[in-house]
């Protein structure tokens, strides 16, 4: 029993750990791919289990095993998070305490999951966006993506009509620019998904050299006005 | 009632797209009413359905009760569309005011990013 409270115990630590790098990487099992993952799903299942032990050892609410088992997941986790003081080095505030440990298992895990999903996604997302039209693109294939998807939360959504719209206004070309959309979109979405959008939307975003977009009209008009 | 699913992106859109380009416009519409006040001017005693449409779209530019700088330049557009054969007919200094206020406007339309006024402007550039 007392085997089985321990192997509980690190689960919850490790479960709570989980969960919170699934809210920042979505992606649940590159999670587990990555060192730096592992081990921080490691430390907090360990310090579950090393409060399990002392909560027993101490007696604290003895003879309730579910109740101590819980007590040591949960508080092993508030542990690990809490800092005895906050210093300013220039503009930059940093903990002091376990905290701060925890901290660099977590920004290693950062870097590590940036670095796997840049390579993966940056070559699938630049060929599949290479004769994608930016000014044909950059409102329908958002809106497919995120009308496909059930719960993109709104604040997400206004994220990136944000940074879409100041995409548009930079003084790139458009095959940059539409391989910048598809990297902004696949964040949100998936990869897959953006294939499937891309590839449904296909004759009505795909950069036709034949036809002009309503941006080289305007531009043509204003330069037959001027 | 059920969140739009991509309401959030829309809206997120064109308030930032309005807001980074409001002042603009709004230089654009005061613009285009001193051009059409010039227009009146010159054309006194001139064709009077141009100067029907003068009188017209100086109301409707200069309606401050309309919020929306967008709504004020579709409904001056839908105008400009209806009289373009009007305005096509207009000579000497007239005529270089038409002109002017036809390309301020489809320099606003294309600022806008707004498909409604765009279309707009695309026409009316295109039958002018």
């Amino acid at each position: 029993m007392g085997k089985l409270c321990i192997l509980i115990a690190f689960l919850i630590g490790c479960t709570s750990a989980y969960s919170e790098l699934l809210s920042r990487y979505k992606s649940p099992w590159q999670i587990i791919k990555i060192p730096a993952g592992l081990a921080y799903l490691f430390i907090n299942g360990i310090a579950s289990v090393i409060a399990y032990i002392l909560v027993h050892k101490f007696k604290i609410a003895d003879g309730n095993i579910v109740f101590q088992t819980v007590i040591a997941g949960t508080s092993a986790l508030i542990i690990l998070r809490s800092s005895i003081a906050n210093i300013k080095v220039g503009e930059k505030t940093t903990d002091v305490g376990i905290a701060a440990i925890l901290q660099v298992f977590l920004n290693a895990a950062d870097r590590s999951f940036d670095q796997i999903r840049s390579d993966n996604e940056l070559s699938k997302v630049s060929k599949l966006m290479e004769n994608v039209d930016f000014e044909k693109a950059k409102l329908a294939l958002p809106i497919t993506c995120f009308n496909s998807m059930r719960n993109v939360p709104q604040d997400e959504q206004k994220q990136v009509s944000s940074d879409v719209e100041k995409l548009s206004k930079e003084n790139l070309d458009n095959n940059t620019k539409a391989i910048n959309l598809g990297i902004l979109l696949a964040k949100s979405t998936e990869l897959k998904l953006l294939e499937k959008a891309v590839s449904t939307l296909n004759a009505s975003i795909i950069n036709d050299g034949n036809k002009r977009t309503s941006s080289q009209q305007l531009e043509e008009i204003l330069n037959k006005l001027k | 009632m059920k969140t739009s699913s991509f309401g959030g992106f829309i809206d997120g859109y064109k308030s930032s797209n309005i807001a980074s380009i409001e002042g603009i416009l709004l230089n654009k519409i005061g613009e285009l009413v001193e051009l059409l006040e010039s227009a009146k001017e010159l054309n006194n005693n001139g064709e009077e359905e141009l100067t029907y449409f003068i009188n017209k779209s100086l109301i409707v530019l200069k309606n401050k009760n309309k919020s929306d700088v967008i709504d004020l330049l579709i409904t001056f557009g839908e105008s400009l569309k209806l009289n373009i054969s009007i305005l096509s007919r207009s000579t000497g200094q007239v005529k270089e005011k038409v002109r002017k206020i036809i390309y301020n406007f489809v320099d606003a339309a294309k600022m806008s990013e707004d498909s409604t006024l765009i279309n707009l402007a695309i026409t009316i550039g295109s039958n002018y």
